[in-house]
């Protein structure tokens, strides 16, 4: 080894110690606009505008009080969770065979043309879906919106997949087809299982975009499905800007994602510790 | 090995049987059924938007109810690439903002992957931390960090001043405006490059470190020479991931600066947005849409060469 | 007892009677609400006031006309957004939107995306007459016409003007500036950075073509030169120019090239700005103890003249209604009813401006505002010059490519070769888009 003069133990406590410190830094860099936004919500919007920054004041919760008055907020969460938890679930159906499909037997062009839906720019949807859903009767319905996200899941989906099918060893599903199972009987009880740690990531990853989405929403929602990423937008009026109200709103807005997203954080963290797939 | 397979198909002792022919027709063509689904599914969704915009393109309309739209052939394209200083600006801003933001983010994100690869306690507090601005809404973070930026009062300024930073105007300079929502975006998606490129790195056997190890190699020639290489195909896909992303960024730039200050910020996709929206140029924005998506394509097919040059 | 049964019977008759007769004599002279009973609309506005105040109103519009109204609101560019996918798809899905006529009246009615309301105005069956057309002012009247049709009702009048802080003024000895160049020495006598700025006004892109306009007209220039072509780049404009930037860049934030209307709202509320030229629809906030830091602090003033006088422009969000809608009938209805003085006055009241001379003239409004505010107020509205912001069919695209040119120049780029570039784009875009038959 190096050989030095410095004690072994004191110098792994020292990058230890730098280890931490970095970690703690940046951890701090990334979260602190989240704090900043949970924080600010609880002030006036006049103490929100005051320079230098006010870290001690009277918190209030009139603004997450204006937030439920000026919209009906919980209405808008449920359309959110309807819709993306619908996108990933639809998706899901119909991302994971595409992707163990295309691990299996190539289908390089097939591949490719998927994931070149997710090359389109979003705005060229609009007018054309438009036009169509209006002429189906699917705008401002649940359906409608679920069928638009799909667009966003489901290339995510089985590209995010392929990898991980590709993963799971041949001998595995030879061992099955010998013992009688049926193809789709392979992919269901031997390849979706093994890849659960990838369906977690994916399953998360498409959520979130689909939670997310303004464009799509803003476009063809109405009143009833509107969804949450809309709503925040909203605050600017014409006349005023409540940052009281866009910071509370933008709180309560990026909550629910962000505790989905935590409640299944362990989930994937376990599966890829238990990395049933290394060795 | 107990096995009752159907006689036909694979018949005694592993030798084809008399089915094969048939069997082998559907064996061969089942994994279309696995793919067909979704593949319907995205034609139908996609195909007609594409279509329209295509053919949208070559035609000069305002949305006018009176007036149908008028033939234009390659007129649009030919204004595009030709005579339009807003095109120019577009193509350099959207270039530059996703250039730099994906290497940045591919860079930092390796790093704080390899950083994270270890045990040590609060592991899976860090995790799930770091998962927190992807998870974010963007719309909602905009407008945060809109303030944030404000050059009178927001925190950013106090931070510059703890600092002994000279003041910046962020947003509302010409000059820092592309740097300071470039920032925005590596503090937003680093984390997402760095979660994917952690699953690859966990997903890498042991062994190869314990060798080298024992042969003494230091931690950064492990890292340059071994990890690096085997985690390459990971990385190249989260970097596509990005890629395709970020020239399609909208959301962001669009509660922010809305393109400005004046087209300082003003992506291709934003540039779409005034065209079509703004000014009711359908046609013209068609183009660009049409453009846009083939640099985005150009994009990746580079990033997908990459990726299969390698060992 | 048969009597008394006599009289109960008699009685009820004769009060039957009189009901009927009162009845009927009231509907000899109503206006039948009722016309429309039952429809549904769907009213896609402006995230605004006005829409908050209707969306607030709608029971009693349910009530006195048995009309369903719909309302999604968003903020201005997601509006226009989502309006502009639903027009082109030719949707019957909008019966009434808001619109601003002095940005994209000539752009829609070229586009046949405005309903004709001419006959319905006229028509005593469909229009009530307590509605009053002639209430409304002139000049905001005849902005919503084009081609000879009325396009849409005004919902507000607004224009900009000066709004000074009273208490700094008095304490630096000062009068309201009467002239451009006073307004100059006024900013540089009270601009001390960083808690007051002198002057603050629009930078942004879209933005600030809408206040600099005012400096164009005051140097003598004008949109179009007299034989029809741009005339931003004449040495009147290059003075407009001129001195809006040094106003802006000696005496303003440091955020100017990206003020909005409300970075110039926010820094007169927070007691930042000495002065801003601005929309006269902001007293009522500025009064507001609970809101501005500057309440009873300010007063309003002319927006000065400069070498070549003064030309007062309006904005003026109005109703339109879709001419691909299929209840046109309950869609008038409703516009009637959002633009009635019942409605608009306790808009008024919060001095958000309406374009009906009663509420104007109203004593009981004037004795609720400032005295400078209020002259200065009247006087421009009612000799403000619809022009159109500017006066073409794509006026949106013109204002970008004039605001990118005003916007660098704030950044310190030379004001001549932003506005000569500028003078050309505009020179193409008009060519493109405007009528030839001009």
């Amino acid at each position: 080894m190096t050989g030095g003069t410095v004690a072994p133990a004191a110098w792994r406590l020292a990058r230890r110690i730098v280890f931490y410190g970095a970690l703690i830094l940046v951890l701090a860099v990334f979260v602190f606009p989240f704090f900043w936004m949970a924080f600010n919500s609880f002030k006036t919007h006049e103490k929100i505008l005051e320079y230098p920054p006010a870290f001690v004041f009277e918190p209030t919760v009139a603004n997450f009080r204006n937030v439920f008055w000026q919209t009906p907020f919980v209405q808008y969460t449920w359309n959110s969770i309807l819709i993306s938890f619908g996108a990933v679930a639809v998706g899901m159906l119909l991302g994971l065979p595409a992707a163990y499909g295309i691990a299996r037997h190539g289908h390089r062009t097939l591949a490719l043309s998927i994931l070149v839906c997710r090359m389109i720019p979003g705005i060229s949807f609009l007018v054309p879906w438009f036009i169509v859903f209006r002429a189906l009767g699917l705008i401002d319905t649940y359906t409608g919106l679920v069928i638009a996200h799909l667009v966003i899941t489901v290339p995510l989906i089985t590209w995010i997949m392929i990898g991980f099918f590709e993963e799971v060893p041949l001998e595995l599903e030879e061992a099955g087809r010998i013992d009688g199972c049926s193809r789709l009987g392979v992919f269901l009880r031997i390849a979706v299982p093994l890849v659960r740690p990838g369906l977690v990531s994916a399953g998360i990853l498409a959520l979130i975009f689909a939670w997310n989405s303004f464009l799509f929403p803003l476009i063809l929602a109405g009143v009833k499905t509107k969804t949450l990423p809309v709503v925040v937008y909203s605050f600017m009026t014409f006349d005023y800007l409540d940052l009281g109200g866009i910071y509370a709103a933008s709180t309560l807005i990026t909550l629910p994602v962000v505790v989905m997203v935590l409640l299944v954080q362990r989930q994937f963290i376990r599966g890829l510790t238990i990395g049933g797939l290394k060795g | 090995m107990t096995a009752h397979a159907p006689v036909g198909v694979i018949g005694h002792r592993g030798r084809p049987g008399p089915a094969m022919g048939l069997g082998r027709w559907v064996e061969q063509h089942v994994s279309w059924f696995f793919v067909l689904p979704a593949a319907v599914f995205l034609a139908a969704v996609v195909a007609f938007p594409v279509l329209y915009t295509a053919g949208l393109s070559l035609f000069r309309w305002s949305g006018a109810a009176t007036t149908p739209p008028l033939w234009a052939g390659l007129g649009n394209y030919a204004e595009v690439f030709a005579g339009d200083p807003g095109f120019r600006n577009a193509l350099f801003v959207t270039l530059y903002f996703t250039g730099v933001s994906v290497l940045i983010e591919v860079g930092l994100g390796v790093g704080l992957a390899q950083l994270l690869n270890r045990e040590f306690v609060g592991k899976g507090v860090a995790r799930t931390l770091l998962i927190l601005p992807v998870a974010g809404t963007p719309v909602a973070l905009a407008l945060v960090w809109r303030h944030m930026y404000n050059p009178s009062n927001g925190i950013f300024v106090w931070f510059a001043e703890l600092l002994y930073l000279p003041p910046q105007r962020w947003l509302a300079d010409a000059s820092t405006v592309l740097p300071s929502l470039i920032l925005f975006d590596v503090w937003q998606w680093t984390p997402l490059v760095m979660l994917i490129t952690l699953a690859g790195l966990v997903s890498l056997p042991s062994d190869f470190y314990e060798a080298a190890q024992i042969d003494g190699a230091t931690a950064w020639q492990v890292f340059w020479r071994i990890t690096l290489p085997l985690i390459r195909p990971t990385v190249v896909a989260a970097a596509m991931l990005r890629f395709m992303d970020s020239v399609k960024t909208f959301d962001q730039i669009y509660v922010t600066t809305q393109g400005g200050p004046g087209i300082a910020s003003q992506t291709l996709n934003l540039y779409v947005f005034d065209q079509a929206f703004q000014y009711l140029h359908f046609g013209y924005a068609s183009a660009l849409l049409v453009v846009l998506f083939f640099v985005i394509l150009a994009g990746n097919l580079v990033l997908v060469a990459v990726r299969r040059g390698q060992a | 007892m048969k009597a008394k049964w006599g009289v109960l019977i008699i009685g009820a008759l004769l009060i039957a009677a009189a009901v009927l007769t009162l009845a009927d004599v009231g509907q000899a002279g109503q206006f039948n609400w009722m016309q429309a009973q039952g429809t549904e609309i769907r009213l896609l506005a402006l995230r605004a006031w006005f829409t908050d105040h209707w969306k607030a109103n709608l029971p009693e519009f349910e009530k006195l006309t048995g009309i369903k109204v719909v309302v999604e609101d968003y903020p201005e560019d997601p509006f226009r957004q989502k309006l502009a996918v639903e027009m082109s798809a030719k949707s019957k899905s909008v019966d009434v939107f808001t619109t601003g006529t002095m940005r994209e009246g000539r752009q829609f009615f070229t586009s046949g995306w405005y309903g004709d309301l001419t006959l319905l105005v006229n028509d005593p069956s469909a229009t009530s007459v307590e509605w009053d057309k002639g209430d409304f002012i002139d000049a905001v009247w005849k902005a919503h016409q084009f081609g000879g049709k009325q396009v849409a009702v005004p919902v507000q009048a607004n224009v900009q003007l000066l709004y000074y802080r009273k208490d700094l003024f008095d304490a630096a000895g000062l009068k309201p500036p009467k002239t451009l160049d006073e307004l100059e020495a006024a900013a540089k006598r009270l601009h001390n950075p960083p808690s007051v700025y002198g002057f603050v006004a629009r930078g942004r892109k879209t933005q600030a073509p809408y206040t600099w306009s005012h400096w164009l007209y005051a140097n003598g220039g004008s949109w179009l030169t007299a034989d029809g072509k741009p005339g931003i780049d004449t040495p009147a404009a290059l003075s407009a120019v001129n001195q809006y930037v040094r106003l802006l860049r000696t005496y303003g934030d440091p955020g100017i090239t990206d003020n909005g209307p409300m970075e110039v709202q926010t820094h007169f509320l927070q007691g930042r700005a000495a002065m801003i030229l601005d929309a006269v629809s902001w007293a009522g906030l500025f009064s507001d103890p609970q809101k501005s830091k500057v309440a009873g602090k300010w007063e309003g003033a002319l927006a000065p003249p400069g070498s070549a006088g003064v030309t007062y422009e309006l904005w003026a969000w109005s109703l339109a209604m879709s001419p691909f809608s299929e209840k046109q009938k309950a869609a008038w209805l409703f516009i009637q009813w959002a633009t009635s003085k019942e409605i608009q006055k306790p808009l008024h009241f919060r001095s958000f401006p309406m374009p009906r001379k009663s509420l104007w003239t109203d004593p009981e409004w004037k004795s609720k505002v400032q005295p400078g505010y209020y002259e200065a107020a009247m006087t421009q509205v009612q000799s403000a010059r619809p022009i159109g912001h500017p006066p073409f069919v794509s006026s949106p695209e013109i204002t970008d490519i004039v605001g990118i040119a005003i916007n660098n120049a704030l950044a310190g780029k030379d004001p001549k070769a932003e506005l000569d570039a500028a003078a050309k784009k505009m020179a193409e875009v008009l060519d493109k888009t405007e009528p030839k038959s001009r």
